[in-house]
C-alpha cells in the first residue's frame, strides 16, 4: 500500500499531539511533578512527532521539492494547510520544551502552553479536512474527524502514563495522582472510540456505494476485530495496573502504549483501504 | 475563455480501446499509466416472467474517459503546490511536472481517475488535451484515431449545444460534484450515475 507512510505519519503525529495534551494537562493540574521528569517526557514526544512528521516525506514522489506544498496555501489547500498547522504545533511545541529544558522565560511558557495545546486540536482539524473531500463518500463525514481525535485520545493518555513511569523515580509523589488521572482518562477515551466505532460502521453500511467498504479486503474484519481487542486491552491493562498502584511498572505500561499505536495503525490501514469515490469505481 | 471538452457517445463506442492505445502511444505513457481508459459498465440477470420461464435483462455499454477537465476541478482544488492547474485560454487542467511533488493528493481527490502517478518521473501526470496537437491544428490523438467516431473534442458550449447536457451516466459520479466538461451520448442501456445494478466489468484493465 503506497498510503503506508501516511498511515505512520498521521497515527504518530495525532498520537503526539494526545501526549502533548495529557502532558500539558499534567502540567497544569500537577505543577510540582518533578520538572526533569516533565522535560524528559515532553522530549520523547516531540521525538515521536519528529518520525511521525519524517514519515510524510516518504510519500512524496519528488521529496527535494517538498518545499511546494506551501505554494497551495493561496487556494486553501486542505494539504497545505495541514503543512501549516503541523508547522505552528511543532514550533509552539518545541519551544515550550526547549524553554522548559533551559528554564528559559516560565511566565512566557504559561501562556505558551495552552497556546500549543490549541494547536495540537487545530493540527488533528486540519489533518481530518484533508481526507474530508466530497468526492469521497467513505471519508465525507465527521467521522473522519472522529477517529483522528480518537488516535490522539487513545494514544495521549497511555503515551504519558508510559512516559511518566519511566521517569518515576524523579517525578515526585504528584505521579501516582497523574497516572490515576490520566488512566481515568484514558478509559473514557477508550469508551467513546469503541461505543462511536459502531456508529462509523453503520454509516459505512448505510451508504450507497458500487462496492461493500465493509467487504474490500479478506482481513478487514480480522484487522478491525484485532484493532478493537489491542485498543481495549492496551487501554484498561494500562488503567488496571494504575489502579493497583503499579505507578512505577513502566513494562506494563510500554507494552499496553505499543498495542494502542498498533491498533491504531491498524485502523489507519482500514480507513485508506476503504477510499471509494463517488464514481463507479473509476 | 472558451472551455474545451469531450463528447463520448457510448451508442457507437465499442470498447476496441483504440484511443486508449494512440493516446499511450502517442505520450509514451509507462505500464500502469492510462490517461484515455474504457470502462466496460455492465450488469443484469436472469428475470423469472409470469410463466415461470426466465429472460436474462444482461446488458453493457463502453465509456471511454480520460480527464474531463472540469469547470470546478477537485483535483486543482485539492493540489497543494499549484502544479495542477486550469489553463486559462482553454481550461485544460494541466500538471506543471517542474512543480509537483507527487503527494498523489489528487489522485485520491478525483473521482474520475484521470491524475495517474508515474513510477519514472515521481510526479503526476494526466491528459493535457494534446495541447502540442491542438497548437498544430490537429485534434486529440484520441478523437482522430477513433474508428468509430464515437469521440469529439472542442468547445464544451458547442458540444452541449449539439448533444445536450448530460454527464449524469454510469460509471461516472455526479457531476454536481466537480462540473465536469463532458457530454456523455447515451446509450439503450444507459444508466444513471449512482446506480449499483451495474458494476465496472474490466476493473484491472483501466
Amino acid at each position: 500500500m503506497n498510503e503506508l507512510p501516511l498511515v505512520i505519519f498521521t497515527v504518530l503525529v495525532q498520537g503526539a499531539v494526545g501526549l502533548f495534551l495529557c502532558l500539558g494537562l499534567v502540567s497544569i493540574l500537577f505543577p510540582k511533578t518533578g520538572e526533569q521528569a516533565m522535560n524528559k517526557a515532553f522530549v520523547a514526544t516531540m521525538v515521536m512527532f519528529g518520525i511521525g512528521a519524517t514519515a510524510a516525506i516518504f510519500h512524496l514522489g519528488t521529496p527535494v521539492r517538498a518545499f511546494n506544498v506551501l505554494n497551495g496555501v493561496s487556494h486553501s489547500s486542505p494539504l497545505s494547510l495541514e503543512i501549516v498547522a503541523l508547522s505552528l504545533f511543532g514550533a509552539s511545541a518545541v519551544a515550550y520544551t526547549g524553554m522548559r529544558l533551559f528554564n528559559l522565560q516560565p511566565a512566557l511558557r504559561k501562556v505558551l502552553l495552552p497556546v500549543a495545546m490549541v494547536l495540537g486540536l487545530v493540527l488533528v482539524y486540519a489533518i481530518a479536512q484533508v481526507y474530508t473531500l466530497s468526492t469521497v463518500p467513505t471519508w465525507d463525514s465527521g467521522w473522519t474527524l472522529f477517529q483522528f481525535l480518537m488516535t490522539a485520545g487513545v494514544i495521549g493518555p497511555v503515551g504519558a502514563m508510559t512516559l511518566l513511569r519511566w521517569q518515576s523515580a524523579s517525578a515526585g509523589h504528584y505521579q501516582k495522582m497523574a497516572d490515576r488521572g490520566l488512566a481515568t482518562f484514558g478509559l473514557m477515551m477508550l469508551v467513546v472510540a469503541v461505543t462511536c466505532f459502531v456508529g462509523f460502521v453503520v454509516y459505512l453500511g448505510g451508504l450507497t456505494l458500487h462496492s461493500n467498504p465493509l467487504a474490500m479486503m479478506d482481513y478487514h474484519s480480522t484487522l478491525m476485530l484485532a484493532r478493537v481487542a489491542l485498543m481495549m486491552v492496551g487501554v484498561i491493562c494500562a488503567a488496571v495496573s494504575a489502579t493497583r498502584g503499579n505507578h512505577q511498572v513502566t513494562g506494563v505500561a510500554a507494552l499496553c502504549f505499543l498495542l494502542v499505536v498498533v491498533a491504531e495503525v491498524m485502523g489507519r490501514i482500514f480507513f485508506y483501504d476503504i477510499h471509494i469515490s463517488a464514481s463507479a469505481g473509476m | 475563455m472558451t472551455q474545451l471538452g469531450f463528447y463520448v457517445d457510448t451508442s457507437k463506442c465499442t470498447g476496441c480501446k483504440t484511443c486508449q492505445l494512440s493516446c499511450k502511444d502517442d505520450n509514451q505513457l509507462p505500464v500502469g499509466v492510462n490517461w484515455r481508459r474504457v470502462y466496460e459498465y455492465g450488469g443484469g440477470n436472469w428475470e423469472e416472467n409470469n410463466d415461470g420461464t426466465f429472460s436474462q435483462d444482461v446488458f453493457t455499454y463502453y465509456a471511454s474517459i480520460s480527464c474531463n477537465h472540469c469547470a470546478r476541478p477537485a483535483c486543482t482544488k485539492a493540489c497543494p503546490t499549484g502544479a495542477m492547474h486550469k489553463r486559462p485560454e482553454d481550461g485544460l487542467v494541466l500538471v506543471d511536472e517542474s512543480v509537483c511533488v507527487g503527494c498523489r493528493y489528487c489522485e485520491m481527490a478525483c473521482p474520475y481517475g484521470a491524475p495517474q502517478y508515474s513510477e519514472e518521473k515521481k510526479h503526476m501526470t494526466k491528459c493535457d488535451g494534446c495541447y502540442d496537437r491542438l497548437a498544430q491544428g490537429l485534434g486529440p490523438i484520441c478523437v482522430e484515431s477513433c474508428p468509430l467516431r464515437a469521440l469529439e473534442f472542442g468547445p464544451i458550449e458547442e458540444l452541449r449545444a449539439k448533444y445536450g447536457d448530460r454527464a449524469n451516466v454510469a460509471p461516472l459520479p455526479d457531476p454536481t460534484l466537480t462540473h465536469p466538461s463532458v457530454v456523455i451520448g447515451t446509450c439503450r442501456h444507459s444508466r444513471p450515475s449512482g446506480d449499483t445494478t451495474g458494476a465496472i466489468l474490466n476493473p484491472t484493465e483501466v
